[in-house]
């Protein structure tokens, strides 16, 4: 979105322009579906079966869009194996792009929440912002369809390398995820 | 020219028998009562030398002749000159046997048949063909159209035998078989004419046949040469355009290598093993080695180039697949929430109230021009469509590529196989290093020598097959060069013939109007027309008897050119039967017969005029020699001039008949 901030001139063919422009990883609703479908597939309905510190989505969300991606992953957490030079570039990259767009997804969940589709709620003993989705207020053709098959298998796969997700701190995921394959991360 | 007489005639048969006395030359009468046998004599005559006579043909039992169709084993016989040389002829009646002549010369006997087609040979002799030649006139081919016939002695025998039976307005005896239309043509007439009068027209019309015959040689030698072509062709070898000197050269460059390859073979059997020699082909096949090695690693380090973009791009393809099934999920996501719009806050995503052509930071702006955050429903199917077309063209990409990468293996496959081979060859070295020997080089030299061998068999047999080719071609061009040369002769002879025959025209035009003037005091004006028929008085009506005058001159013309004309073939001979049956009157019949008399006249001036250049002998001979020419006439008693009372040889009368019975 900044991109197409900056090129605000000299448009001639807005379509044209806007379909070259298109960044699904920076699209809100790619964003939404991911997360209302990660929520669901965790179970978290209510308040207590809520998703600890909502930044984690952001994290795994790459994970769970992309197969291939998590393949590599499973791979190297098989084997314990050091990543070879381009999947560790690979795993950076996807890193980069998950802490950049935090902030999006902020502003996405604030949108949800005003449209009472998820409930956000701070923790104060562990100073996170936790989250669930309220089921009944999102259209049951997008949560049951056939379509975020892929999404759900690539969840159920998460789950099982990386135990108890949903309540672990965000620092702990990174390390899985990043710190244990050779990429540094900027959190404290 | 050839000239004909006959000295006697007999029949003999098991009842009847006639002996003629002997005959000389000159004019020689046999006078007769009628039915005592005139017709007969002449009738024995012509069927003596080969003619058809009707009242002798016993196949049919019409209008024979009685005494000698009721007699058996009869024959008649004939003395006859040629060219003052004796022959005896002789021919039976027997229907069975009639088609054949006996002749008997000195030293000499064969027989003859008379018809053509008795033989099976086209150029089989019969009697005909053998007097012609002995009288020296070619026997040629007459072409009319498509159909051709030869000449034969009875065509010419119409012009030397005066019968009654023809109708006295013709010249020409009547030909046997009317229906015959070529041989009894206007042009075969004129043949006939042509050859009695002019010396050179045999040789012409020899030359024709034989034209005929070389032009049907030629067309045989094309046809087998065009097929000699073919088979060759398919035999697979090829002769038009390769001469036979570059094959000569190809097979001699090809013996010379085989020799040296031999004598190589020879030393390499003979000389031991050569280090130098022997290090030199280790060298070779390790830079060859070495050489292909490095190929082939170019080559590899092409493909794993290739590999790696393949890789990328099937990468890319599946991110791109997966992007498309996101879209896919992206709008089914915007149709159900519906969330985000142009009117969205893009820091709180909240709705905000914006004023037309106004941004949400409150500047002013072209509406058109307002950039939007966030995609509508066909924007998003815009854009997968984009991507969905991108696949496609990423899938071409990966064909391509993994083309070049089965090439690039096909290529790696080829050298690691010349490798291969090179390093076996280098094993074969190794291994027989110690053995000293050159086998493995005897071995190339022995395959070489085979090849070589191969290819001379197969350049020899197309050298055959040109020489074959060029002989044939040798053979057609002889015979067509032939054909030119006939054709040029041909047509400059026709030219010296043409003038030869108006002036033999002219010759006879002159004393045929000499003879019928002194003949026929009517007469004022007599030429030949086109067809050599004599035209009296410029066509105009004549009565009827003057036709036997007409006809009978013609004939005394000929032998009278032949007479005074050395180069005249005609043979010097009439035979003329009953002139005065056919209404003519006697005072002309006589005044006409008296003619006879210019033949003696002309004769002796000749022999006057030439008598100076002619040496003694010949002289001799000319004095001792009666005339060279023989006149035989039938004719009733006293039916002649007065004067050739002396040239009678015989009278026939109802007591003295010409078959004398045999008393047994």
């Amino acid at each position: 979105m900044e991109k197409s901030n900056g090129n605000n001139k000299n448009i001639q063919h807005l379509n044209v322009k806007k379909r070259i422009m298109f960044n699904k990883d920076e699209d809100y609703y790619f964003i939404t579906y991911n997360i209302l479908i990660i929520l669901k597939s965790f179970g978290c309905k209510d308040v207590k079966s809520k998703w600890t510190d909502y930044t984690k989505l952001s994290y795994i969300l790459p994970f769970v869009a992309d197969s291939s991606l998590l393949d590599l992953y499973i791979r190297y957490l098989d084997n314990n194996r050091i990543p070879s030079k381009e999947d560790l570039e690979i795993l950076r990259e996807t890193y980069f792009k998950s802490r950049l767009r935090l902030q999006l997804i902020s502003s996405i969940l604030f949108t949800l929440e005003a449209n009472h589709m998820v409930s956000l709620v701070k923790n104060e003993k562990r100073h996170t912002i936790d989250i669930w989705v309220n089921q009944n207020n999102i259209p049951d053709t997008l949560m049951k369809s056939d379509l975020f098959e892929v999404e759900i298998k690539n969840i159920d796969k998460l789950k099982t390398a990386i135990k108890r997700l949903k309540g672990l701190s965000s620092k702990t995921l990174l390390e899985r995820l990043y710190t244990n394959n050779g990429v540094r991360v900027w959190e404290a | 020219m050839g000239s004909l007489a006959l000295s006697k005639i007999i029949y003999k048969g098991d009842n009847y028998y006639y002996s003629s006395k002997d005959l000389k030359k000159g004019v020689q009468i046999v006078e007769a009562d009628n039915g005592a046998g005139k017709t007969t004599f002449s009738s024995l005559i012509s069927y003596g030398i080969g003619m058809y006579v009707r009242q002798f043909d016993f196949r049919n039992e019409k209008d024979n002749h009685r005494e000698i169709y009721s007699d058996t084993n009869n024959y008649v016989l004939l003395k006859v000159l040629i060219n003052k040389k004796q022959f005896e002829f002789t021919r039976y009646f027997n229907p069975a046997n009639s088609n054949v002549i006996f002749v008997k010369g000195d030293n000499f006997e064969e027989s003859y048949p008379i018809y053509r087609n008795s033989v099976k040979n086209e150029d089989d002799w019969i009697f005909s063909d053998w007097i012609l030649y002995k009288l020296g006139i070619e026997v040629c081919e007459i072409f009319q159209g498509i159909r051709k016939f030869k000449i034969n002695f009875s065509d010419l025998f119409r012009l030397i035998h005066y019968d009654q039976d023809t109708n006295a307005q013709n010249i020409y005896k009547d030909h046997r078989n009317d229906k015959n239309f070529v041989s009894d043509s206007a042009a075969v007439r004129k043949v006939i004419f042509e050859l009695l009068v002019g010396y050179q027209f045999s040789e012409y019309y020899s030359i024709i046949g034989d034209y005929n015959k070389t032009e049907r040689e030629k067309n045989t030698l094309k046809e087998t040469l065009d097929n000699y072509i073919e088979i060759v062709h398919k035999m697979g070898f090829k002769i038009i355009g390769i001469s036979q000197e570059e094959l000569t050269n190809q097979l001699r460059e090809l013996s010379l290598q085989l020799q040296k390859l031999e004598l190589y073979r020879k030393s390499l059997k003979t000389n031991h093993y050569s280090s130098t020699r022997y290090v030199k082909y280790i060298h070779q096949l390790r830079e060859g080695l070495f050489r292909v090695d490095s190929t082939c690693n170019g080559i590899k380090a092409e493909k794993s180039a290739t590999i790696i973009e393949l890789r990328d791009l099937i990468r890319l393809r599946e991110d791109m697949i997966l992007e498309v099934t996101q879209i896919k999920k992206i709008i089914l996501a915007h149709g159900e929430l519906n969330l985000f719009s142009p009117n969205t806050c893009p820091c709180c995503l909240r709705e905000v109230k914006r004023k037309e052509n106004h941004c949400i930071c409150g500047n002013s702006i072209d509406e058109s021009q307002y950039e939007k955050f966030f995609y509508s429903a066909d924007e998003y199917l815009d854009i997968l469509k984009s991507r969905q077309k991108s696949v496609e063209t990423i899938e071409t990409a990966i064909s391509s590529c993994k083309e070049e990468l089965e090439d690039l293996n096909e290529a790696i496959t080829r050298l690691e196989l010349e490798k291969n081979k090179t390093i076996a060859q280098l094993r074969e070295v190794e291994k027989n290093i110690t053995h000293t020997s050159n086998d493995v080089e005897l071995n190339n030299v022995n395959d070489k020598i085979l090849e070589v061998k191969s290819t001379i068999q197969t350049v020899d047999q197309n050298l055959k097959n040109i020489e074959q080719y060029e002989k044939l071609q040798k053979e057609f061009n002889s015979s067509k060069d032939k054909l030119a040369s006939l054709s040029a002769k041909l047509r400059s002879m026709e030219t010296t013939l043409k003038e030869l025959m108006e002036v033999q025209i002219e010759k006879f035009d002159k004393i045929y109007s000499e003879l019928i003037k002194q003949a026929d005091k009517n007469v004022n004006k007599a030429e030949l027309d086109d067809d050599y028929m004599p035209v009296i008085n410029n066509g105009v009506y004549r009565q009827a008897s003057s036709y036997v005058t007409r006809r009978l001159v013609y004939y005394l013309t000929l032998i009278k050119m032949s007479i005074d004309t050395d180069n005249v073939p005609f043979p010097k001979f009439l035979l003329i039967d009953t002139p005065e049956n056919l209404g003519i009157d006697e005072k002309n019949l006589i005044s006409t017969l008296s003619l006879i008399d210019e033949l003696f006249i002309n004769e002796e001036e000749q022999v006057e005029k030439t008598e100076e250049i002619k040496d003694e002998e010949q002289i001799e001979e000319e004095k001792q020699t009666e005339p060279n020419f023989q006149i035989i006439l039938t004719t009733g008693i006293g039916k002649f001039p007065e004067k050739y009372k002396e040239y009678v040889v015989e009278t026939l009368t109802d007591d003295n008949k010409l078959l004398k019975v045999i008393k047994q």
